[in-house]
């Protein structure tokens, strides 16, 4: 090959989980998400690469596929690009095959499979550090003898455990011979190569077998995930404060010596009662949202999440949902959107919809502002039991209630179905890895770009917009209230505050939920600066703990469980149903349990006042 | 008026005009495209002298593809890309078959 030919296109095809996104980062230099279970990537991914003899190298990473007879929408693509019939995708030059090398029993099965389509072929056996650590021996030359075709070994994670398959690719790789009419058994055929060409101590790993001995125990495994579940929001509380004291305390000084540089005016006040109290007021929750994700991101590296999957899959059958849809719901704790799209890897159309309509419910890390404001304003800093946090129980509960609540709506859609058929669950569990901390850390790193940047994205321009619209127009001469309450934004709040007054939420709460659609999180800078234009000097928090009655601010945060406050969650169900009924279903009974739901808390907490 | 009356009315107004703009395109992106193209196109009308006419083409909004992760406005779980355009996978709905 030389430098001056067109740019060989290559397809990164494989079992789910064999390590296809990692090897494509490390051929390409992108940064796509890799995670330790089945179902990352639901969508082909582009990206190049110079090989040495100077060519460039186009490679699609395409969601983890068991067999070309695809069963989901993700494993389409994969069967449709190989087959050449992907609508503006022309049939890859050659596919790379990966194969994890731990696990060739399982995944030699579709390398068969794709060696019959006669392309030009590699198989990368990656994994191949682990492989070695467990005692697997493979002789890959003998294997790439038997199977007619290159066959590389990988590390896919490790920099410069690509180096062999660049180097291979960088030469001339014949076509196989095509097998149309596969006759024979292709498990025979794995036995047969498997035998002549590895041999194993054992088919499992001792250490997963230990572990999972205990972690996936019906009674211990489901008190290991109530304990984790409950550290990781114990930490968000105890950890985050002295960081977010040193935020607050910074954006407060800041905010004071620009205010104080400017004379009065509508500057100073977009400045000070805008930018500064409103996105100051978000900017502090960055601790808290990055302790989350330290350990999301170190779950997903270890393992254990499938191990979860398995272990609810019996009480999501109970609710109307299977095993399958964990991952998506759990991806929904980020953001519902990529835990909608990840329901693409759900098979049965029915789960996927019941899944997509409860998905809204988990808890997304936009709402974790305000959860954090109203808990640290209302619940005391207290001890219980000697050992954990009052404030991180509380939150804890919050999450607990929204996965009750899609597992109760999910049981009711199951019950409106009709549908009694039980879908049994199939996945794979993958072996136990110890977290990379530098992977950990790009990821946190990663995480606290995506959050700053919306910060100074979307929530600073609905926090101007808001500021504009709460400063004009301005009181009329002689005016004695504040002069937010004469302009359009206090005008729409009392408008707002008929239909929620009986939630006990006032004319401030009522204009921030209006932006607060757009992202959760603006619904706090919007009444940061909504209080600051009011002519409240102190902190949100101090306002909302001396203004708010215990039973507003447990309304709000009930109205935050249920609330279908985020447009892009509900373009993305139109995008994926190819329905506007499924929208307004979905914002429609989303909207109806936060308002009874908020109704019943701000009464029932009124009448114990 | 003052010049700092001035100065800072016209901050004011580019600031807010700015974040009018961006707010749209990232909430209501093919709308926002759509008016962006109406302007433009008018801009670029005959009647206009030649450099209004390159002003109104330079306007044209650039075709990409919009999707809600990423370009809209949620972004905080980095699974979304916002480069690569999104496939649309609709569902489909099967009968199933009696046992």
């Amino acid at each position: 090959m030389n430098a001056s030919a067109a740019a060989l296109r290559i397809a990164i095809v494989g079992n789910p989980n064999s390590g296809k996104t990692a090897l494509f980062n490390q051929l390409t230099g992108t940064r796509q998400k890799v995670a330790n279970y089945a179902g990352v990537t639901i969508e082909r991914k582009e990206g190049f690469y110079t090989a040495p003899s100077g060519r460039t190298v186009r490679v699609l990473d395409l969601p983890g596929a068991y067999s070309l007879s695809a069963a989901s929408p993700d494993e389409a693509i994969t069967r449709d690009v190989c087959y050449g019939r992907y609508p503006g995708e022309a049939l890859p030059d050659l596919i790379v095959c990966v194969a994890d090398a731990t696990n060739l029993r399982l995944h030699l099965r579709f390398v068969l499979e794709l060696k019959r389509l006669g392309r030009p072929m590699v198989l990368a056996l990656n994994m191949m550090d682990a492989a070695a650590k467990r005692g697997i021996r493979i002789d890959t030359a003998l294997l790439q003898e038997r199977l007619g075709m290159p066959v590389v070994e990988t590390i896919a994670v490790r920099r410069g455990g690509t180096a062999a398959l660049v180097d291979r690719l960088d030469r001339d790789i014949a076509p196989l011979d095509a097998v149309p009419e596969p006759h024979d058994d292709l498990h025979v055929e794995v036995r047969a190569l498997l035998a002549e060409t590895v041999t194993a101590p054992r088919k499992t790993a001792a250490l997963d077998d230990a572990i999972d001995r205990v972690v996936l125990h019906p009674v211990l495994g489901l008190a290991v995930l109530a304990v984790v579940m409950f550290l990781i929001f114990q930490a968000v509380f105890s950890w985050a404060k002295p960081v977010q004291d040193a935020i607050d305390a910074g954006i407060a000084m800041l905010g004071t010596g620009i205010g104080n540089a400017l004379p009065a005016g509508a500057l100073q006040s977009l400045l000070v009662d805008g930018v500064f109290a409103g996105l100051g007021a978000v900017l502090v929750f960055l601790p808290q949202i990055l302790i989350l994700f330290l350990f999301i991101l170190a779950l997903e590296e270890s393992g254990y999440l499938p191990r979860a999957a398995f272990l609810l899959d019996r009480m999501m059958l109970a609710a109307g949902l299977t095993g399958r849809s964990f991952i998506p719901l759990l991806s929904s704790f980020a953001c519902a959107i990529p835990g909608i799209m990840a329901t693409r890897s759900i098979q049965d159309p029915r789960d996927r919809m019941t899944t997509i309509l409860v998905a809204p419910l988990m808890t997304c890390s936009a709402r974790l502002p305000v959860y954090t404001l109203l808990i640290a304003a209302f619940i005391p800093a207290r001890t219980v039991a000697g050992v954990f946090n009052l404030q991180g129980i509380v939150l804890f509960t919050l999450y607990v209630a929204g996965i009750v609540s899609a597992l109760a709506v999910a049981w009711v859609a199951k019950k409106l179905n009709k549908d009694k058929s039980e879908h049994a669950l199939l996945m794979e569990l993958p072996s136990y890895r110890l977290p990379h901390p530098r992977d950990i850390a790009i990821g946190l790193w990663e995480r606290a770009m995506i959050f700053l940047k919306r910060v100074g994205g979307i929530i600073l321009a609905l926090t101007v917009l808001l500021w504009f619209l709460s400063s004009f127009p301005g009181p009329p001469p002689g005016a004695t209230e504040p002069a937010i309450d004469y302009s359009l934004a206090g005008q729409l709040g009392h408008l707002l505050h008929y239909v929620f007054a009986p939630l006990g939420f006032n004319w401030q709460i009522s204009i921030a939920l209006v932006p607060g659609l757009a992202a959760r999180e603006v619904a706090v800078s919007s009444l940061a600066t909504v209080y600051a234009l009011s002519g409240n000097e102190a902190g949100l928090p101090s306002i909302v703990a001396a203004q708010w009655s215990l039973g507003t601010a447990l309304a709000l945060l009930v109205w935050y469980v249920y609330a279908p406050m985020c447009i892009s969650t509900l373009a993305t169900i139109r995008r994926e149903t190819n329905s506007w009924r499924q929208v307004w279903i979905t914002a429609g009974y989303l909207f109806g349990l936060a308002y009874v739901a908020s109704l019943l808390t701000f009464q029932v907490a009124r009448m114990f006042a | 008026m003052t010049t700092y009356a001035i100065v800072q009315t016209l901050i004011i107004a580019l600031i807010v005009a700015w974040s009018a703009w961006y707010a749209s395109r990232r909430l209501l992106p093919t709308a926002s495209r759509r008016a962006q193209a109406r302007v433009a196109t008018w801009v670029e009308g005959p009647a206009h002298p030649a450099w209004l006419r390159r002003v109104g083409h330079a306007m044209q909004p650039v075709q990409t593809t919009s999707g809600g992760c990423g370009s809209s406005g949620c972004s905080t779980c980095g699974a979304c890309t916002p480069s690569t355009p999104i496939e649309v996978q609709p569902l489909v709905f099967k009968t199933r078959a009696k046992p």
